[in-house]
């Protein structure tokens, strides 16, 4: 089986926990930061390491919506859709990156340089209608100001 | 009135680092604390301070402490939640990015006056400079030995460890939280046995919100009574209230306990956007019921909002103009609880996805006139009859709309359909939002 984590890193993360178990998040965090999402292979890696039939990771990768099971696009565009976004129109702005990116939430344009997705509240509800894109927050944003930032994304 | 007591820091530069902290007078208070109280004086202390938690149901601090077995054998934990989900809340983050090292002392402090070894701090998984800055701030105190063994020479240690969430909100329920931790999926767990006896790995667990434990260093150094003095005579110090919606100044206000919520909004957040007039407001985070215009002249604290009806959850004041559709507004807000559900149990799972339907429903311009008494139905059927509070909080905001704006959620287009979408087609946004 491939190692995807190293030992020290893999002790690293055990020494914060009494137990194996409660390693697994954190070990599926790091795998996902290395290869992007967490494949099947990985999963049972995570299984292996932690001494945990694989049906238990798969429960936990299945339950958070931030763990990724399938590779996406360079940059993940995630658009706010909560109640304080969704007054300032976190509508138009998915609306627009829909119809820009050609492509559905859930889904990564061709080029495999983004993919969309919906988010709940990114607790930034001061700055709506709010994106996350990667780990940079923007807001408040404008369909012209996404514009240019993805512009800008697309170069980089 | 603005008081910048937890926020003191904020707008210094660098704020987040420990130079800055320490140069406020920071880790002073630990150094104290250790050199001369008892965990007891600590206890004591906070008790006096009226301090109540700030994660939503305000209970008092000291109190849940004193619920933790002094005898126990087992190690005992502390678990800072730093999961901040609540839409229309963004307090927690703030704290985290601009001053992690008052977290992190708070922490320490209330560590030791429980007598706990391991601290964790569950931090959203979606919070990425609040992660990376807390992480810097947990390193800073270890190399000045403000952590680990043997605190500043004395005989108390403690570590703290970052574990991230990853995407969930019912994550923040505090026996989802704990589950979360053990590497499992965040299922709440049946109380009793609540987690002050057997929580995180079976042993005694308080679970604390970053605010709620933000405030312990204030409170140690000025006194009980000068926190205490900050509120009401229920409850003590300032409030983090976050403003958000259709007002002109959304943002981030540290007020006291009490503030009149009319005041808020037209002092601190500039009023509402383009003149209007105020529809509705929820005042304390999605879950909390809606006020309705006639009933805004309300003092914003735990007690004086759980007699109006609603609460003062998470301090997220959400603003709605006039203008904007109740039914679109209710429909979203419904559409995050059938999405956070777990899907542990029935009345939740079903019920808020049945809401959801009907609400889509009525939205399409298929509504009866049945619907807002099936609503509430459903909504009654929910609260109460769940294992942890997320079906309440799917809950209160149907019952609350449904009653107080009736007429929206009859056949045809509601009063404020709004004209941004088609008839039927309502959006949240008003015209110009
Ligand atoms: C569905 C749900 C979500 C919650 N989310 C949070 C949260 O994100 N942050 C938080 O501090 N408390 C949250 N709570 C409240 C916690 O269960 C718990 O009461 C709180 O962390 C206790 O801290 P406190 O006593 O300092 O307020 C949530 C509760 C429920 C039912
Ligand atoms: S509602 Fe969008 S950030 Fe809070």
């Amino acid at each position: 089986m491939q190692q995807i984590l190293s030992k020290n890193e893999v002790q690293e993360l055990l020494g914060r926990y009494p137990n194996k178990e409660a390693a697994l998040m954190p070990v599926l965090r790091a795998i996902q930061m290395k290869e992007g999402h967490i494949s099947k292979e990985a999963e049972h890696y995570a299984a292996a390491i932690l001494e945990l039939h694989p049906s238990r990771v798969r429960e936990v990768v299945a339950f958070y919506s931030m763990f990724r099971e399938k590779p996406e696009g360079k940059h993940l565009i995630l658009v706010c859709e909560s109640i304080s976004c969704a007054l300032l129109g976190s509508e138009t702005i998915l609306e627009h990156l829909k119809k820009r990116l050609a492509i559905g939430v859930g889904e990564t344009t061709a080029d495999k340089c983004f993919t969309l997705e919906t988010a709940e509240c990114l607790a930034c509800c001061d700055q709506a209608p709010s994106v996350m894109i990667n780990d940079e927050l923007f807001g408040p944003v404008t369909p012209e100001e996404l514009d240019g930032i993805l512009e800008e994304k697309m170069k980089g | 009135m603005i008081v910048k007591v937890l926020t003191r820091n904020f707008d210094k530069p660098d704020s987040h680092t420990l130079a800055v902290y320490e140069a406020g007078g920071g880790y002073r208070t630990l150094r104290k604390v250790l050199e001369s109280w008892t965990p007891e004086q600590v206890v004591e202390e906070v008790k006096a301070s009226n301090l109540r938690g700030r994660g939503g149901a305000g209970f008092p601090t000291a109190i849940k402490w004193g619920f933790v077995p002094k005898d126990s054998p087992k190690p005992k934990y502390i678990c800072v939640n730093a999961d901040e989900g609540e839409p229309g809340t963004f307090k927690d983050r703030h704290i985290m990015e601009q001053d992690p090292h008052l977290m992190v002392e708070g922490t320490i402090l209330s560590a030791y006056a429980i007598g706990v070894q391991t601290a964790y701090i569950y931090i959203r998984g979606e919070f990425v400079l609040a992660g990376e800055r807390t992480e810097a701030a947990i390193a800073e105190a270890y190399a000045k030995g403000y952590l680990g063994e043997n605190i500043l020479g004395s005989s108390y240690s403690l570590d703290i460890h970052v574990h991230y969430g990853a995407g969930s909100y019912i994550c923040g329920e505090e026996t989802a939280l704990i589950e979360s931790i053990e590497g499992k999926k965040g299922w709440p767990r049946v109380k009793p046995p609540f987690p002050a006896v057997e929580g995180l790995f079976g042993c005694p667990t308080v679970v604390n919100n970053v605010e709620t434990l933000a405030n312990v260093p204030l409170i140690l150094d000025k006194g009980a009574a000068w926190f205490a003095g900050l509120g009401t005579e229920k409850s003590g110090g300032t409030k983090l209230f976050t403003i958000s919606g259709h007002v002109n100044r959304p943002g981030l206000y540290e007020l006291p306990m009490g503030t009149p919520l009319l005041e808020m909004i037209e002092e601190q957040a500039g009023g509402v956007t383009g003149g209007k007039k105020i529809k509705a407001v929820i005042p304390g985070g999605a879950s909390c019921p809606v006020l309705a215009a006639h009933e805004l002249d309300i003092k914003m604290d735990f007690n004086t909002l759980m007699a109006a009806g609603s609460m003062l959850g998470s301090g997220g004041v959400i603003v709605l103009a006039e203008g904007t559709s109740m039914l679109a507004a209710l429909l979203n807000l419904e559409r995050f609880f059938a999405h956070e559900s777990c899907g542990q149990c029935t009345p939740c799972r079903e019920g808020t996805r049945w809401i959801v339907q009907i609400l889509e429903r009525i939205e399409r311009g298929e509504g009866t006139a049945g619907d807002p008494d099936t609503l509430i139905d459903i909504a009654e059927h929910m609260a109460g009859r769940t294992v942890c509070p997320l079906g309440e909080a799917a809950a209160g905001p149907v019952k609350s709309f449904v009653k107080k704006f009736r007429d929206e959620f009859l056949p045809g287009p509601g009063p404020d359909a709004g004209p941004s979408g088609t008839e039927h087609h309502p959006q949240v946004a008003g015209q110009d939002g």
